[in-house]
């Protein structure tokens, strides 16, 4: 596998190629490399994630987190916190590719950030993560009753008295099979009606189903039926209304869509029908594995084959710069996770990054999740944006938050501009630069280096402009 | 005849030019303040004219309830619906002998007494799914009856019309919105702050150049965005923040001033869009007294009242349309909260505007009138857009097709013509 290839894999299942990560894909060839991803057994190995400090609601428990007066006053302090903690992740986390998934998945199942279901957003994202590895009807059933979903869609209200219908519509709009199967308003009753009456319980901490509430009666849609004969069983109400969302999740439809997302997500915007194929048919053999369908794409021949088109998002530009840059935070933010004394305040210049450009993790207000198409990344002040950033961690002019970059420790020392660029290409794109694209450059960095200074100097000074420069790049900003 | 807007400089360009030549001087040069941002651009359809007014579209996403921001008085059977989620007839404002308004729109019924407000009531979408998602996307592209149109209606309005200049399209979003899509010359952003490009390297200039060059002869969506970016930041890094007006400390606030900062320093905006920002989709404890609507109807008036007292004379160049995806449910839910809908309202705005009516081709409210329990859709919001369009922004009526095609335009009686 060549050096552009290995971008372009790690630009795709990962935030961004790494020299650590770009060794183990070539040693390891990609399906050994995949199957070990997937795995996710990797160690954290960044202080950043294994302190910890910052986020004292992640090491809780739910009923922790619920129990606890600080965030009984401050519920959205939760939220801040999966933010920080969630930004971290996606720069510098050993598990790079189950990373992917999880703000993959966010997306698909989202709760937005700032709402009032603040309070259970941490264990939330843990019950993403907790499924990634199984079938998308475990992963939805799971996310279906998580309060955080029943309080973001309306679940905790819908009664049988009058049913909102809120989370029934997603379910079948977004979640599963999507109009595109032309159900009926009835089959958003039918889907609402299943669900009513089943709230997370404060006063026991757990999912129940409150008879009372619910309604029953026979229920009928899209190839479902359940005659849903009145019980007093909590437990059979809740069964019944599982069955009902594994079955809508087993549908073509839905695996079509399932498809689709993910193919869009990871290859591109427009991805074959052979493609599509392929991972329809996996899905159903496999009931909806995750992996087995992520697998079978990654491993197609048209992965490899498929050019870069997909415009990163924010979180993904900015990953991927701070990647392979190889830097770390800042060294006072990096004192303060020595000391124990980090707060997800002091991150604040970090997620300030995301937030202005629209990225900051899970703050999407609508039930669709973040936009995955290109048009809706290429906006003026997003570029802008973007262009400084890479223009200023590059030349170690982001002080506040990320550390200055080990020029030596990335490219093999030269004093030859052409040199320098060939090697940041080779470190970080998928193809190669234009010949009158680096000739450019060339001549810009030339009009900058002091031919007087130390080869150290000239060095450095040549990396940081490289380095800012092929970022600008479409090669640089597409994936 | 060359309009007034632009900075001095893009007057200097423009003098003695009318439009298309300008525009083919500057394809020819290939520089300068502003570009062609569709070189394959037909001309065609330009409307005779240079546009008069800018469009301002307030995108309400989320579903905006319509009964609630322009309730009927005076009836028990719309209070029998909505037991919690109606205001008392004493409570609202009273625009006519059937219809009032929110109480906290105050500055929205001073317009309309001023007669710089009218409201569109049962109006919305030719075919509603209650699909949030879907809706949206449809009512930004606007292109039903034409489902292999490109790019989005307002995107396609700058090109009918033959806006071709950077930031002739304008949004105040986060993300570029489907309403400009194929749109190279449209631009999004939400702060002055986020523009200034920071060099790589001692000259700016160079570096801008160079990064310009980058993006030459590519396709992808990235590099055609690329090159308006540049010059688009070159620009307004010369403006500085002209407002004197002290907003609300609101997103959507803060929006409206960039909107109007651009106006005032003179940015050839044409069309613009300005996304709201609050909860309209109230399905649960929908709060019209204290809760999530009344914040949300004083956060659209205050901002607008902030917007119009600073734009000044630039009022009587505006058109303010607001558009939503969709209206709720008429029968309110168990949880005090209102289901997704179809119909709902509209509000038009401006120093040109015809208001202080309500335009409405009331459909009923008895469960009879209803469709599936929703408000009917009895004025297509294509027909306030058009009749804005064609009223205020100098569009043709065979231009119109471009914008909205196989559409049927219904005039309405919304703006002075002129």
């Amino acid at each position: 596998m060549d050096d552009f290839t290995q971008n372009l894999v790690l630009s795709r299942l990962t935030y961004g190629p790494t020299a650590s990560s770009r060794s183990k894909l070539s040693s390891m060839g990609l399906k050994a490399w995949l199957t070990k991803e997937l795995a996710g057994t990797s160690p954290e190995d960044s202080i950043f994630l294994t302190g910890q400090s910052a986020f004292p609601s992640s090491m809780e428990t739910l009923t922790q987190t619920i129990e606890n007066p600080f965030y009984k006053r401050r519920a959205y302090w939760v939220s801040r916190e999966l933010a920080a903690l969630t930004t971290l992740r996606r720069i510098y986390s050993s598990n790079q590719v189950l990373e992917t998934l999880a703000e993959h998945f966010a997306d698909y199942l989202p709760v937005p950030l700032f709402s009032q279901a603040d309070i259970y957003r941490m264990d939330y994202d843990r019950t993403i993560r907790a499924n990634l590895k199984k079938t998308y009807p475990e992963l939805l059933v799971a996310a279906a009753f998580h309060p955080a979903m029943l309080t973001s869609l309306n679940g905790q209200t819908n009664t049988a008295a009058s049913p909102n219908e809120n989370f029934g519509r997603e379910l079948l709009e977004l979640f599963t099979v999507t109009p595109k199967l032309k159900y009926s308003e009835k089959d958003v009753l039918q889907v609402s009606l299943m669900l009513t009456g089943i709230n997370f319980s404060l006063a026991s901490m757990e999912l129940r189903a409150f008879p009372s509430r619910h309604h029953f009666g026979k229920i009928s849609l899209l190839g479902f039926s359940h005659s849903n004969l009145p019980t007093d069983s909590s437990s059979t109400i809740i069964s019944r209304a599982t069955q009902m969302i594994k079955h809508l999740a087993l549908l073509p439809s839905t695996a079509e869509e399932f498809s689709i997302r993910m193919a869009r997500r990871y290859v591109s915007e427009n991805p074959s029908k052979k493609l599509l194929d392929l991972m329809k048919r996996t899905y159903t053999s496999t009931k909806g594995s995750i992996p087995a369908v992520f697998s079978a794409m990654v491993l197609s021949p048209e992965f490899l084959s498929t050019k870069p088109s997909k415009v990163k998002r924010p979180v993904e530009h900015l990953a991927s710069s701070v990647r392979a840059l190889n830097l770390d935070l800042s060294a006072p933010l990096k004192d303060m996770v020595g000391a124990g004394s980090l707060d997800f305040n002091d991150l604040n210049p970090l997620t300030t990054i995301l937030d202005r450009q629209g990225h900051l993790p899970f703050d999407w207000g609508t039930p669709d999740g973040y936009p995955d198409y290109s048009d809706a990344w290429t906006t003026f002040g997003g570029q802008a944006q973007r262009w400084n950033i890479t223009s200023k961690i590059s030349q170690g002019a982001m002080r506040a938050v990320f550390a200055i970059p080990a020029y030596p420790s990335l490219l093999s020392q030269s004093t030859s501009v052409s040199a320098v660029i060939d090697q940041v290409v080779k470190t970080t794109l998928s193809s190669p630069l234009r010949s009158q694209d680096k000739q450019r450059m060339v001549s810009l960095i030339e009009a900058n280096v002091v031919r007087t200074q130390t080869p150290q100097q000239q060095f450095a000074k040549i990396s940081s402009m490289a380095f800012g420069l092929v970022m600008a790049t479409e090669e640089w900003n597409l994936r | 005849m060359t309009d007034q807007h632009g900075c001095e400089e893009f007057q200097q360009l423009t003098k003695g030019l009318d439009r298309r030549s300008f525009i083919r001087s500057v394809m020819a040069v290939g520089g300068g303040l502003v570009i062609a941002g569709d070189p394959g651009m037909t001309y065609a359809l330009a409307a005779p004219g240079e546009a008069k007014d800018t469009v301002v579209t307030i995108t309400m996403r989320g579903g905006m309830d319509g009964l609630m921001a322009v309730p009927i008085l005076g009836s028990s059977t719309f209070r029998s619906y909505r037991p919690t989620t109606s205001l008392q007839d004493f409570e609202a404002h009273r625009l006519d002998g059937m219809f009032g308004l929110h109480k906290n729109l105050t500055e929205f019924k001073k317009l309309y007494d001023l007669g710089e407000l009218a409201v569109v009531h049962a109006v919305g979408t030719p075919t509603g799914t209650r699909s949030h998602f879907d809706d949206q996307r449809a009512v930004e592209l606007a292109a039903y009856d034409a489902p292999t149109t490109q790019g989005g209606w307002q995107a396609r309005y700058l090109k009918a019309a033959g806006h071709t200049e950077v930031l002739s399209g304008f949004s105040a979003s986060r993300n570029s919105p489907a309403s400009f899509r194929s749109a190279p010359q449209a631009v999004s952003f939400q702060s002055l702050a986020d523009i200034e490009l920071v060099p790589v390297g001692r000259s700016r200039k160079d570096y801008l150049d160079l990064v310009q060059s980058l993006h030459d002869g590519r396709t992808s969506a990235w590099s055609k965005a690329a090159t308006a970016t540049v010059k688009a930041s070159e620009y307004l890094s010369t403006i500085a923040p002209k407002s004197t007006i002290t907003y609300p400390d609101d997103a959507f606030s803060r929006r409206l001033k960039l909107l109007a900062d651009l106006l005032k320093s003179g940015v050839p905006i044409k069309t613009a869009n300005v996304e709201f920002q609050g909860d309209l989709d109230v399905h649960d404890d929908a709060g019209i007294r204290e809760g999530s609507m009344a914040a949300n109807f004083t956060r659209l008036n205050d901002g607008i009242a902030a917007f119009r007292s600073d734009v000044g004379a630039f009022w009587n160049q505006l058109v303010l349309v607001t558009i939503t995806e969709f209206g709720r449910r008429l029968q309110e839910n168990a949880s005090a909260g209102l289901d997704h809908g179809w119909a709902s309202a509209m509000f038009v705005m401006g120093g040109n505007v015809r208001g202080g009516k309500v335009i409405a081709k009331w459909p009923g409210i008895e469960k009879t009138d209803l469709l599936n329990g929703d408000l009917r859709v009895t004025t297509d919001y294509r027909d306030v857009l058009a009749s804005v369009l064609v009223g205020r922004a100098g569009m043709s009526t065979q231009g119109l097709q471009e914008v909205f095609p196989s559409f049927k335009f219904s005039p309405l009686d919304l703006v002075k013509l002129g």
